[in-house]
This record gives C-alpha cells, structure tokens and sequence, in this order.
C-alpha cells in the first residue's frame, strides 16, 4: 500500500466538512441548535482532521536506503 | 466533478427521481423537497466522497490531494446559500396558513396550532397594551366591562412534542394594571427563530384606546372611542371609526388604512399604500410609502413628508393621489405646497394659493372657478398647461427657456425668446400667477366642460375599501379631449 494514514485524513478532510456542513443545517433547519451557534463544530471538526494527519504515521520516503 | 466520481450520477439519480415522483404524485412538492432536505445533500455528499476514497486507499491507488475539489466546494456553498434563503424566507414569513403560502415554503415543519383564552376586567382601565411580537392582531369594541381574548398560537416544529414545549414556554398573560389591560405572548422567550406566532380576537369597551407592539403581523381596530398608537417593524393596519387620536410608527408595512377617525393622524415609518378618509383632526405623515397613497376629506391641515416629496394643504373635501410618478387632486383647499423630485402634478378644483416645484414632471392646474389666487408653478423640466375660467383676473407671467407656448385665453400675450418663449397678461390686474418651466411647453387655456369637476383618470376607489364613499369621492372617468403641448 502506497498511501499513509496522514494522506488519508488530508484526502478524507473535504468530504467530512462537507457532511459536517450539511449536518448542522440539518439541525438547525430540524429545530434544534441555530447554525449561528453551531459553526464554531466546524472549526473543531478541522482542527481533529489536521491534528490527524499530523498525528498519524506518513508514507515512508521512497528510497530512504540504510538498513 | 472528478473523473469517475459517483457524486454527479447521484445528483442526477437523485433528481431524476425528485421530478419523476412529483409527476406521479404532483401533490409531492419538488422545491418543498429539495428546500427540506438540501442539508441531507451535503451530507450524502461528503459521505460518498469519503466511501470514494476510502475505497481508493484500501486498493492502494494513489489518493487525491483533497477530498472535495474546489469545484465542488463552489457547488456546495452554491446549494448551500440557496438553501439558506429559503429558510430565511420560511423564517422571515409569515406563518398564517393562506396568507402568503408559497407552494413548498409550508413544508419547513409543520404548524401545530394551540387556543388562547384570557379575559381581565377593563373597570378603570383607558388602555389596552398589545405585546405580540408575530402575529396578527384584531381589537373590536362592544358593551363589555372587560376585556376579552380569543386566537390561537401558532408553533411551527418538526414534532407536537417540540411543538408543545415551545409553546409551554410562552405563558399568555392579559393582566389589569395601572389603568392598563396587558395581552402579552411572551414570545420573546421561545427560541425566538420567528417560528411562532398569535393571532388575537380582542373585543374591548368602547372607550377604551390601543397601544400595540410587536414586530410581524397586521392590526385591525374598529370601533373605539380611544386613542391608538402602534408600533411594529413590519405591520399592515386598518383603523375605523376611531374617536381619538392616531399614532402609527412602522419600519415596514404594505398597507396602512385609517377610515373616519375624529382625531389627529401621525403617520411615521416606510411602507407601500396609505390611505386615509375622513379625517377630522390634523394629518402629519413624516414616512416613505412608496405605492399608492390615496387621501379623501381631511378635515384639516395636512402636511406629507418624504424623502421624495413635500405636501402641504389645508384642507380636503376631494382627493388627492400619489402613485408612482403621479401626483393628482381635486377639491383641495390652500394654501397649498408641493415640492417634488419627479411627479406629474394635476390639480382642478383647488382654491387659494399653490406653490409647486419640481424638478422634473409636468404640471396641470385647473382652478374651476374665479377668482383666481397666487400661483407659483416652476418645474425645470416639464409641461405647465394652466386652465382658467373665463374672465379670471390675474396678472400672469409664464416663461419657458426651450418650448412652445401657446394661448388659447383672451387678454394675454406671448413673446418668442430664443428656444423659449413668454406668456404675460396684457392689464396686470389680479393676483400674481408665475410660472416657469426650463424646458417644456406652457399652456394658458379656457377650461372647457370636460375640465369641470374631478380629473377624468381619478382613481377608483380602493379595493380594499369597504366604507361608504366619501363625499368627495371622485366620479368614474368621463372621455376628455387630452390637450398637449407640443415641445422642441
């Protein structure tokens, strides 16, 4: 396998803003929490994905050599 | 979209599917549907983007920089203002079943509907005090010691459940105090989202005045002998047979209609039509209304203020109209003023002194009847076409730096001045009759029988109105031979 972890939270990054987005209006449209009070979840949610990928094992760097 | 996404052929699925169930069911809304559930779209969305990638990671193919390109994000946040507005408009809108249902804007939840009931004794008490801050509001008076109230709330919610503990926490209170009825909703203390509203049947004593406040939602009073004063930033209202005085101060409003009120008027604010019929104290309207603004027997001084135009009179037993670009009356009673940016003004019937000046419009006047008084007519691009009665005493000058002019009435005279031209009384005797154009035709004519009484294109009366007409109440249009001016 040629992808790390870190590469797949970056590239899994946009889709779960995206889901994220829609959730939240989502609530806010079910007559729950407003999105004016639940858009700091998007900061949040950013933040995990890039502590993530800074947090989970990358790609080895191709031909490192050394024993 | 990326080569071999599975997003675009869903979208399509998607669509494809949302017209072909609305036209096997077309009680199905599509836009009530895709307005419901565009959230459910992004989040598919992204779920699908990250099963997509997912699935590439585990088959060991290379992985995109970023999950969502920047042509999707353009697209979502597309979607995503669309959505938004339209649940702006959902919440912005009024909630009234019929009022302004669009077809798919009713689908934002459901309305669940919850009776109000409340009466407090009125002995001792001059005023009623509407807190209501959406919803529509109607005061009738009848021979009662107290004050009733019926109506119903309205919640707007996606269950009864949530429904009720909306409405739970808006306790309804009419409370006597101080001289005071209170009706309050205590909306302000549910999630204040505009999801909730009240309409109010109130029925109180006859002398009893109004003050209502609120922030969506139309009054209607009739009948009270007290004042009223109503304070909203969106309000239609309708006022009749009032015995005191009128305070209405709106930041919005589509109509605002006061019928035989006996007292002052005070008009403040924005909105579209204003009407007001017989009036018997003074009319002060400091407002932009910018539809049709229709006046019929002010009783006394009137004086409308706008940021497009000045009027002024002292009375009106006939009318006077202003629409868009238009500025027409009959049987008006002076001195009267009028500054305007851009109207047509026509006037007939009018009596004692008229000051009019515009900046651009034409301006007919057609006193009626001898004597003629002061007149001071400029505009400085427009037509002045004045029609006299015959034998009218006046010392008349008319000049015009770029039109025609042309007499059809004895004793005056005319000089050509360059691209201009003057018209002057012959024996100056009589009042001084000025008028001035820069650029446009003058006109000085005897007024015909087609001339007499009201203008032939007076305006109906008001749909809306359900009074007897006023006695000054303009008469249906009668054919007329137009009379123009050519201009250079």
């Amino acid at each position: 396998m040629n992808n790390s972890l870190s590469a797949l939270a970056r590239a899994l990054r946009g889709p779960i803003m995206m889901a994220t987005l829609g959730g939240l209006f989502a609530i806010d449209q079910g007559g729950g929490y407003s999105f004016s009070s639940t858009w700091p979840v998007l900061i949040i949610v950013f933040g995990l994905m890039k502590l993530a990928e800074a947090g989970l094992p990358k790609a080895p760097a191709a031909n490192q050599g050394g024993l | 979209m990326r080569r071999g996404s599975v997003v675009f052929p869903f979208i399509l699925i998607v669509l494809g599917g949302l017209f072909l169930a609305n036209n096997l069911n077309p009680s199905l809304s599509v836009i009530g549907l895709v307005s419901r559930f565009w959230p459910m779209l992004l989040i598919v969305w992204g779920a699908l983007r990250a099963g997509e990638i997912l699935f590439t990671y585990l088959q060991g193919r290379p992985l995109p920089m970023a999950g969502v390109s920047g042509g999707e994000w353009f697209l979502a946040v597309f979607l995503s203002f669309i959505g938004l507005g339209m649940m702006g408009y959902q919440r912005f809108a009024p909630v009234f079943p019929g009022r302004f249902a669009m077809r798919g804007m009713e689908i934002f939840g459901e309305p669940f509907d919850y009776p109000l009931q409340g009466k407090a004794s009125a002995v001792g008490a001059t005023k009623l005090v509407i807190e209501n801050l959406r919803g529509n509001a109607r005061v009738v008076t009848g021979d009662v010691t107290e004050v009733q109230v019926s109506g119903r709330t309205t919640v707007r919610a996606i269950s009864d459940s949530e429904a009720r503990r909306t409405f739970d926490k808006m306790p309804f209170e009419v409370i006597a105090q101080g001289g005071q009825v209170l009706v309050r909703t205590n909306q302000e203390r549910a999630t204040g989202d505009g999801r909730v509203s009240a309409d109010l049947d109130i029925t109180i004593p006859k002398t009893m005045g109004v003050e209502a406040r609120g922030r969506y939602g139309d009054f209607d009073i009739t009948g009270t002998s007290g004042n009223i004063a109503i304070f909203s930033d969106n309000a239609g209202v309708r006022l009749q047979e009032i015995g005191g005085n009128v305070t209405i101060d709106l930041r919005r409003s589509d109509v605002v209609r006061a019928v035989n009120v006996k007292g002052t008027v005070e008009i403040r604010g924005r909105g579209d039509d204003l009407e007001l019929e017989n009036i018997d104290g003074q009319v002060t309207i400091v407002a932009s209304y910018s539809g049709d603004i229709n006046f019929r027997n002010l009783a006394k001084p009137a004086r409308y203020e706008s940021s497009n135009s000045n009027i002024s009179f002292e009375r009106l037993p006939g009318f006077l109209r202003l629409a868009r670009g238009e500025l027409v009356g009959a049987k008006i009673v002076g001195p009267i003023r009028i500054t305007s940016k851009t109207k047509d003004i026509r006037l007939s019937d009018y009596t004692n002194t008229v000051e009019i000046d515009v900046d651009r419009g034409d301006v007919e006047l057609r006193p009626g009847k001898a004597p003629i008084f002061k007149t001071d007519v400029r505009t400085r691009n427009g037509d002045i076409e004045l029609a006299l009665p015959e034998g009218a005493k006046m010392d008349l000058t008319a000049t015009t730096q770029r039109g025609e002019t042309m007499i059809d009435y004895p004793g005056l005279r005319t000089n050509r001045e360059g691209q201009g031209g003057t018209i002057k009384s012959i024996t100056n005797q009589g009042p001084a009759v000025q008028m001035e154009t820069k650029r446009g035709g003058l006109t000085v004519r005897v007024a015909t029988g087609s001339d007499a009484g009201e203008w032939v294109d007076a305006p109906a009366p008001p749909k809306v109105s359900n009074a007897p007409a006023a006695p000054g109440a303009p008469k249906p249009p009668a054919p007329t031979v137009p009379l123009k001016v050519q201009q250079q």
